[in-house]
Parts: structure tokens; C-alpha cells; sequence
């Protein structure tokens, strides 16, 4: 027990160095060295690490795949704290940093100078590990300690890597649709791959996002699964799931439409709007889907929320929508968070019958207006908190003129307003291969941000595939 | 670890070779990492390497440790100081668990994922799952063209131009009122709080509870739910049965597990929901009925009785309650598990299941009746008493031949209960009989309405063997006569008392005076007469009670 309340008290601590590495960060960019808000956040940095020393006698973070270690302890993030880990795990990825270790000697103006280095840019980009090493040395940091990230664990080229993992999943739902009259999956190879899925988002999810603006690839519908699978991961994720829950989740995205098999290809692909009958057809595809999977011969193997999702995806939140239960009176929680996933891909995607086209932007806003009778409020704030002002993949006009594309959203609130832009056009609107900007910077000179948004193009008006932009980042 | 996990794989994990060789194996890569700080090693088709020299071979495809990685395409194993002993073992059974499944089913790789050791990572790239997706079949892809992509001019639209243009007057206006200075006073950095995305400390703590409360429903449960809500909602026939079969295994499951409760609930629901189908739906009606018949054939009767011999039954209500819903096919059961019952509690609850019996089943419950089980046959007397008709008394009868006298006193005792001509008859036939308990029995059960009945006793207590019968037998039958308050039962009371002369028996004397008890509980005019002749009996005590009488 005492065991249990010193390991709680241990990862407490953890979280809170990580809050006010964060917290001087930021400070950082705003405020001088000396300025007393700073060296506040500071002070507490220094008084959390000590109480670890204290505690444990060690107080080191270590980048593992995916997790983040603190004294070989496995952090939890939830919810609320779900941008510490964003940002900590992003910060020393960029310095291919894979442990991080304060002596207990460590000082508080050696504190200082590490949160200034890790705030600085222009580290080499082809040994930045190197570079930022040096740059600690020579800034007499002696009780701050960094090994690299070991080769394994970093991806060549992560943007080609999730490009091939995105494929890939397309082309497995693919196969699996063509073999499901032999009332089979492969489920190792399909966790398997959610798995990898979950690996990418920890270590790329913005991209993954981006690649979520593929729309209409090959079958419809395998595009979606593919989209609602990532998108389901992601917000299972930022919700506080832990990993062996999102492989379910993931896995029962993946297969939460396969009733649409059933359903005649005229009904499915009609262009204009269904008639009664028609419709009332469509509205069998959950049952039929959860009946599908009940009798694969991988059943025992498969997640029960597999077959909520299969039959539930289509259940409001006020309990209408379909099918209509006789006495269940549950819908279980994956089946909630699908519902907003698939919702927000089919809105997303251009169809035929479909009169309006929604951005990203409009399709969250109009999710908003029917929160609490459509979708659960709560897993809808927080989709909406992940998808960000700005969802990746929104098309931007900024106030240089230029033209971006969304790229990576800030995990923090104060930033939301901030993303990342990938610039697609320079300020005379010649199309360039730009770099992506980041919109939270601030000019030395003017102390004012040197990019804001002006305000959110219709790519459709443009005649632009938001999505040939993330494809072109794998290549 | 080779060594190690022989002999895990012949051994149970507790067994001591597998302590003793886990143990050196820990200590052994600990010396390493705590000199090292890293064990690295490569995992080839059928060998392990370090520092790319082979250090270990396994050809055998089935044994081989090196190829349980390989196949899932793990490429390098790392250990990591501060590799935890509970680490270490986990890792091994990890090993264990996935060398017993066949080959298809196992996946390491996975395994390892989803346990997340802090201390033992691994390499197995991605390029795996291309050697296991899309065989046969063109691998969906797709490239774009960067030349054209980042070629050529987007002109703006006027609106958008124009949102332009006023955008840059404001911020304009922004750079000439002063730059974005900090406010050195706050001490806090101003945060964008969005209402539609931002969640209070109350929200997070409801997200928080409901992914807790997620995580506390029984799986099992819930699969049996939405089996029906399928069940419910499916109209093609062949799809309804396959369902059902699925609900047969989940029932099935349930009864492995001895979990009578969720599977009578089962049983229970599909007898409901058979209830309320419409008459065209007969298909679904007829394989409920399999269904429910399924659990009533002879081997799934002859498991729950296995189950009650063995000692794994843990709620017995629930279980009774299981047997009773299959009833009649359970009833014979009922005979075996009373011999086998351990506890009184527990033939209690047999009993009682035997009580419930309906009436049409009572011929299926005979069967189970046996001289050597008295307490359960009589039990099932007791069923019959509150039957009532012409079948129940026949059943009684065939309890005739039977040698316990218990038994036979049950059955005297429910024939009491019968007003119908046969079962007087029978009880009739106890007067008959050797035992002296049992006819006294039979006299006290007699009705007292019947004449036919009254002449017999009549005549008994004429008889000459009437003063050779026991003490109570000879009081059952006084009883008997006063019962009636017949003027004919008052005239054989009466020549009861005139047995008693001046110098007669104690025992006679004793008789009559029993008699005149009789006479006087009787209350009718004509026993009131008799009293007030006898007042003159020749003998002392008779003058005297009929006196006081």
C-alpha cells in the first residue's frame, strides 16, 4: 500500500517537472530571463526535482516508442494533461533527445539556460542531437545529462512511413471485404496494424491527420473505415484510453461499416437522394455488420465493442437514430465515440447527393449545434479540442498573403488560434513547396507574431486536393 | 533463455527447474546491464546475434526460440538496466504463452506491445505487415505529382482578397497602439478559453467516470444483450439460427463456468421473447424450442448432474431454479441428487424443487419414488395430497406394497385429505393390516361421514379381538364412533360400557370408561340417554363417570 502511494506520489512529481518545463517554456517566449514570472516556474522546477532526488534518488525521462518513461515508470496522461505529453515528448524528439536526467546537483540557473536551449531553434537539422549536446556544454550545463534517441527507435522518414501505413490499411480492409464470405478475418494481422496505427499517431498524429483528407480513394468505404479508424484512435487516445483499449477501438472503427456489404451496391452508390425503402435498406447495414462479425470464426478473438460499434454507430445520443433496441438501454462508449468520427469523415467527403460540401471547420460547428441530442458532449469537446480552431487540412489564407495548409495544431489552448502551416503559395500566390511556419512565432523586432491567419479558404474554389500536399510530404 | 524456456515449455512456471534456471538467467543478463547498461540482440531466421556475430542456432522450426521473433518480424530484442525481476519473468511467460499457440494465432510482436515493458524493447518494422497485407492482390497506393503540385499561381478570389485587405488594416492598427508586450504584473499567461472545445474540472472528472464505468461492464452480459437486440431485429432465417447457435455457446460458456443464473436468464428471455412472436414468424419459434430442448437432452442433463456430484455447484438456488425451468426432463435428476446431497440444506432445496411439481408431471415424478428414499417419496405424497382427484389416489395405492413404514404413514395420513370413495376404501384396507401404528393411523384418517365405513368399526368394536388390540387402537376407534355421532356408533359405545361389570379387568374397565368419555364429548340426545341409564351400572367407576358425565 505504501509501495502503491509512493509510486503515485513519484508519477505526481513527474507530471508536475514536465507542467513547469512547459509553463518556463512558454514563458520563455514571452518574457526575459530575469522576469520574476519565469523564474517563479523555475523555482518550482527546481523544488520538483528535488523532491524526487529526495524521494528516489533519480530523476530521469526517458523516450521509449510511443510512451514516455520517468525512473522506468510508465507515464499515464489523461485527458487534461494530454498536451504535457504532447509537448515534452515533441520537444526532445526534435533534439533526437531519448533520456533526459537531473543530477541532484542540478541548480536553478542551470535550469534556466536548459529551458532557454530548449526553446532555441536553428539546430542542425542533420545531427540535432549533436548540436543541441554542444550547445549545453558550452552553456556550462553540468548536471542536465541527455543520451540520444537509440536508431531503432527513430523512423526514417516518419511522413512516408504512416503514408504506408495509411495504404496498407486500405488495401487489408480491402482484402478482408473480398474474403468475408469465407467468414474470416486475420485478426493478428489486423492488430497488428492498429497497433502501428497507434505508433504513428503518438509519433505523427498531425500527418495522420492530414492523410485523414484523403477522401474517396478507391471505394468509399474503405477510405472512411481507414479515417474513422485514425480519427477513433486519436480521440480515444486524447480521452485517456489506454493502449491495449485503442487497438480495440481501432479495431472496432475499422470494421464498424462491413454490414454495407450487404447492402445492394445501387442503394449504396445511388447519386440522388433515397426513397423510404431505399433507406430503410441502408438502415439494416449495423445490424447486418454486427451479424457478420458474431459469425466470423474469429469471433472469440474479436472485441465486443467490435460488435456494439457494427451495431451502434447510428444510435443518437437522445437514444433515437437506429436500429432501435427493445431492451438494451446502453450504448457503449466506443460506439459513442465512432458515432462523431464517422460522422465527421462522411460530412467531410464530397458525395454526389450531397448539396453542400462542409469544410472541416463547418462540419465541427454543425456537430456543436447537435451536441447532446446527436453526439455526447463530452467526447464531442474533447474531438473538437483535438481537431483544433483550425483542423489539419483546413486551407488558410494568411496575412503575408501567403496560402497554407493547416499542418500540426498546437496541444495547447493558448496556441489553438496557432498552428502550423505548411505554405503552399508565397505571398504573390506562385504554388512553392514552402516550409511549415509556425504561427506562434514571434519577430524578434516587432515582438508581434510574424503570421496570423486571415481567414479559411473552400479548397473546391480553388481547385485544390488538400490532401496531394500530405501525400507529396511522404514522398 | 534457450535453456530457460525448454524447460518452461516441458514445466509449469512454478516448477523448480524453472525457478532455478529463471533465476540464473535474471542474474546473469543483471551482470550484464549493470556493466553494459544495454543487451543487444539480433534475432536472424533461426539464430540470435550480438555484435552481428551468430551466438546461438535453433533449426527446429516448431522449437525454435529464435524463429517465435523472426516470424512476426521482430529484427532486434534490447534489455535495459534496471530490468525488474517481475519484468523479466513476464517476458518469459510472454514467450511461453505464445510458443503453445499455433503458429497463425501467435503474434510476439503483439504480445510485447501490449504488455509495454519499460526495460525490454524491440525493432520490428513495419515493412512485416506488407509481407502479410495484400497477397495476390495490388497494394491500394498512391503518388501525386510534386512538379505539378508546386507549379503554377493560385490567383485569389475578390472576396477573399478583400478579407485581406481588412485584416491587414487591423493589424496595422495592432503594430501602431504598441507591440505585444507581456503583462508583467499577471502571474498568468493569458490562455484562450473556448467554451465549444475547453472542459471544466467537472467535465473531466464525468470523461473520467465514464471511461471507469466503461470498464467496469461484464463483457459476457453484454454480448448476451445484443445477441438478442440481433435476435430481435432479424427476419431471415438462416441468420436467426446461426445467432442462436451463438447464444448457445454463450450459454454453454455460462454453464461451464456453473453460472446457472445467467444461463437460465438466458432460457428465460428466449422463452419471453418466443412469447411475443407474431404467429408468421413460426421459424424463430421452432428453433427457440431446439434451443431450449438442446438443454434438456440426455448429456446436457447427464453434465449438470456431474456438476452437483462433483462439488461445483456454488449457488444452489440458482441451480434448482435452472433444473426447474427444464422440467419435466429434470425430474429424475431430482432421486440422484437427493442420494448425493451432502448437506440437509441442500435436500431441503430438493424437496422443495419436488413440491413445485405441476400435475401433469406426477407420473414422470412416481417413477422416482423408492422404499430406501423415504424422505423424498414421502415429499412426493405430500405432492399428491394436494392433488386432489381419482389419478393421485391411484399413485397412492402403488405405495401399498411398500415395506417403510414412514412411507406407509404418509400415505395414510394424505388419504385422510381424499373425500373420495376409493381412497376410504383404501384406508379401509390399513384396518386389514399387521401393524398395529398403521391401523390406528388408518382408524384416526377415517371419514366420519361414511355409513359404510361406520358399520365396519362398528363391527370391530363388536368383535371379540376388539379387547386384543393395543390401548391406542382400541381409543382410535371410540374416537372413531364419537367422530360420527351416529345413534348406531352411540349403541356401540354402549355395549363398550356394559362390558364393565363389578369385578371386570382394569383394562376393560378402562375401555368403557373411555367410552363414556366418548359419549359424553358426543353431545347428541341419544348419548345423553345412554349416560343416564348407565348412572346405574353394576360397576362403581361407570356409575360414577357416567354421573358426572
Amino acid at each position: 500500500m505504501q509501495e502503491n502511494n509512493d509510486k503515485r506520489k513519484v508519477l505526481k512529481t513527474a507530471i508536475d517537472i514536465i507542467h513547469h518545463i512547459n509553463r518556463a517554456f512558454r514563458m520563455s517566449k514571452i518574457y526575459e530571463p530575469n522576469n520574476r514570472i519565469f523564474l517563479r516556474q523555475i523555482k518550482l522546477l527546481h523544488h520538483h526535482i528535488q523532491n524526487i532526488h529526495n524521494i528516489q534518488g533519480e530523476s530521469a525521462f526517458i523516450i521509449r516508442q510511443n510512451s514516455l518513461l520517468f525512473n522506468n515508470v510508465n507515464l499515464k496522461f489523461s485527458f487534461s494533461n494530454y498536451y504535457l505529453f504532447k509537448f515534452i515528448y515533441s520537444e526532445l524528439q526534435k533534439k533526437d533527445v531519448g533520456e533526459l536526467l537531473f543530477l541532484p546537483d542540478v541548480t536553478e540557473n542551470e535550469l534556466i539556460r536548459f529551458i532557454l536551449l530548449l526553446a532555441e531553434k536553428n539546430l542542425s537539422p542533420d545531427n540535432p542531437f549533436h548540436a543541441f549536446l554542444d550547445r549545453l556544454k558550452e552553456s556550462n550545463i553540468n548536471n542536465i545529462h541527455v543520451n540520444n534517441i537509440p536508431a531503432f527507435e527513430k523512423t526514417e522518414n516518419k511522413e512516408k512511413a504512416s503514408k504506408k501505413i495509411f495504404f496498407l490499411s486500405m488495401t487489408h480492409l480491402k482484402e478482408t471485404f473480398e474474403k468475408q464470405e469465407e467468414k474470416h478475418i486475420s485478426l493478428t494481422t489486423t492488430k497488428r496494424l492498429m497497433q502501428a496505427i497507434f505508433n504513428h499517431i503518438s509519433d505523427n498524429e498531425s500527418f495522420l491527420f492530414g492523410l485523414t483528407n484523403i477522401k474517396n480513394f478507391d471505394e468509399y468505404t474503405l477510405n472512411h473505415s481507414v479515417n474513422v479508424c485514425i480519427l477513433s484512435i486519436a480521440l480515444g487516445k486524447k480521452m485517456g484510453l489506454d493502449r491495449n483499449e485503442l487497438v480495440d477501438l481501432g479495431l472496432s472503427a475499422f470494421f464498424h461499416d462491413l454490414g454495407k456489404l450487404k447492402i445492394p451496391k445501387n442503394i449504396l452508390l445511388k447519386p440522388g437522394k433515397l426513397d423510404k425503402k431505399e433507406r430503410d435498406i441502408i438502415q439494416l447495414h449495423p445490424h447486418y455488420g454486427a451479424e457478420m462479425l458474431i459469425q466470423m470464426k474469429e469471433f472469440s478473438h474479436l472485441p465486443l465493442q467490435a460488435l456494439n460499434v457494427a451495431m451502434e454507430h447510428h444510435t443518437r445520443e437522445d437514444n433515437s437514430g437506429y436500429p432501435k433496441y427493445k431492451k438494451k438501454n446502453n450504448v457503449d462508449l466506443f460506439s459513442k465515440i465512432v458515432k462523431i468520427t464517422d460522422f465527421f469523415d462522411a460530412i467531410t467527403t464530397k458525395r454526389l447527393y450531397r448539396k453542400k460540401d462542409f469544410s472541416r471547420e463547418q462540419a465541427l460547428n454543425l456537430m456543436l449545434e447537435l451536441s447532446g441530442e446527436e453526439f455526447n458532449p463530452l467526447i464531442l469537446k474533447v474531438f473538437v479540442n483535438m481537431m483544433g480552431t483550425y483542423p489539419v487540412g483546413t486551407l488558410v489564407l494568411l496575412n503575408t498573403a501567403e496560402i497554407g495548409i493547416v499542418y500540426e495544431n498546437s496541444a495547447e489552448a493558448v496556441n489553438f488560434h496557432r498552428p502550423k502551416i505548411k505554405l503552399i503559395t508565397d505571398e504573390k500566390g506562385n504554388k512553392i513547396d514552402g516550409k511549415v511556419a509556425d504561427l506562434s512565432e514571434i519577430d524578434d523586432q516587432t515582438k508581434s507574431y510574424k503570421r496570423s491567419i486571415s481567414k479559411t479558404l473552400e479548397p473546391n474554389k480553388y481547385d485544390i486536393n488538400v490532401s496531394d500536399y500530405f501525400i507529396a510530404e511522404a514522398e | 533463455m534457450a535453456k530457460t524456456f525448454s524447460q518452461m515449455r516441458i514445466f509449469s512456471s512454478d516448477h523448480e527447474n524453472v525457478k532455478k534456471f529463471t533465476e540464473q538467467l535474471f542474474q546473469k543478463l543483471n551482470i550484464f546491464l549493470e556493466n553494459y547498461w544495454k543487451l543487444e540482440i539480433g534475432i536472424e531466421e533461426l539464430s540470435f546475434s550480438f555484435t552481428e556475430e551468430i551466438i546461438y542456432t535453433d533449426i527446429r522450426l516448431n522449437h525454435s526460440l529464435p524463429f517465435l521473433f523472426y516470424k512476426d518480424g521482430m529484427k532486434t530484442l534490447f534489455f535495459y538496466k534496471n530490468l525488474k525481476k517481475d519484468e523479466f519473468i513476464d517476458f518469459l511467460e510472454i514467450i511461453k504463452f505464445n510458443s503453445s499457440l499455433p503458429a497463425d494465432e501467435s503474434d510476439i510482436v503483439s504480445s510485447f506491445w501490449e504488455h509495454d515493458f519499460a526495460n525490454i524493447r524491440y525493432f520490428a518494422p513495419d515493412d512485416y505487415l506488407e509481407s502479410k497485407i495484400g497477397t495476390g492482390m495490388e497494394t491500394l497506393d498512391y503518388q501525386v505529382d510534386k512538379a505539378e503540385l508546386f507549379s503554377g499561381k493560385i490567383e485569389l478570389l475578390p472576396e477573399d482578397r478583400q478579407a485581406l485587405s481588412q485584416n491587414s488594416e487591423i493589424v496595422q492598427k495592432i503594430l501602431e497602439n504598441g507591440s505585444k508586450q507581456a503583462d508583467n504584473t499577471s502571474d498568468e499567461i493569458p490562455y484562450a478559453h473556448d467554451e465549444k472545445s475547453h472542459l471544466n474540472q467537472k467535465e473531466i472528472e464525468k470523461l473520467e467516470l465514464m471511461l471507469q464505468d466503461s470498464r467496469k461492464i461484464s463483457p459476457d452480459d453484454e454480448l448476451i444483450s445484443l445477441l438478442f437486440e440481433i435476435l430481435y431485429l432479424e427476419e431471415r432465417p438462416e441468420h436467426f439460427s446461426q445467432t442462436l447457435k451463438i447464444l448457445k455457446q454463450c450459454q454453454l460458456k455460462y454453464l461451464s463456468k456453473n453460472n446457472f443464473e445467467k444461463s437460465l436468464e438466458i432460457l428465460n428471455i428466449l422463452k419471453n421473447f418466443k412469447q411475443n412472436q407474431p404467429i408468421n414468424l413460426s421459424y424463430k419459434k421452432e428453433s427457440i424450442d431446439e434451443f431450449i430442448n438442446s438443454s434438456k437432452d440426455k448429456s446436457a442433463l447427464a453434465d449438470i448432474k456431474i456438476k452437483f456430484q462433483e462439488g461445483m455447484i456454488q449457488n444452489f438456488d440458482a441451480y434448482f431454479s435452472y433444473l426447474e425451468f427444464l422440467a419435466p426432463a429434470t425430474i429424475p435428476l431430482f432421486a440422484d441428487l437427493y442420494d448425493e446431497a451432502k448437506s440437509s440444506q441442500v435436500r431441503d432445496k430438493i424437496l422443495n424443487e419436488i413440491k413445485k411439481t405441476e400435475k401433469k408431471n406426477i407420473s414422470i415424478l412416481m417413477k422416482i419414488t423408492s422404499n430406501d428414499k423415504p424422505e423424498l417419496t414421502k415429499e412426493i405424497i405430500s405432492v399428491l395430497g394436494e392433488i386432489q382427484d381419482k389419478e393421485a389416489v391411484k399413485h397412492l395405492a402403488s405405495f401399498f406394497g411398500f415395506e417403510n413404514k414412514s412411507i406407509q404413514a404418509a400415505v395414510i395420513s394424505t388419504l385422510g385429505k381424499f373425500h373420495i370413495r376409493t381412497a376410504e376404501n383404501l384406508l379401509l384396507a390399513y384396518l386389514s393390516g399387521t401393524d398395529e401404528e398403521l391401523r390406528t393411523a388408518a382408524i384416526k384418517n377415517l371419514p366420519s361421514d361414511n355409513k359404510s365405513i361406520l358399520t365396519s368399526i362398528i363391527q370391530s368394536v363388536q368383535g371379540k379381538k376388539f379387547y386384543k388390540k393395543c390401548w391406542p387402537e382400541k381409543k382410535a376407534l371410540i374416537d372413531f364412533l364419537c367422530r360420527t355421532k351416529d345413534i348406531d356408533a352411540c349403541s356401540a359405545l354402549t355395549s363398550v360400557i356394559k362390558k364393565a361389570g363389578m369385578f371386570s379387568k382394569k383394562e376393560i374397565v378402562n375401555t368403557s370408561l373411555y367410552a363414556v368419555s366418548a359419549l359424553k364429548k358426543m353431545t347428541t340426545p341419544e348419548a345423553e340417554n345412554i349416560l343416564k341409564i348407565n348412572r346405574n351400572s353394576r360397576n362403581k367407576k361407570i356409575r360414577e363417570a357416567c354421573r358426572k358425565a
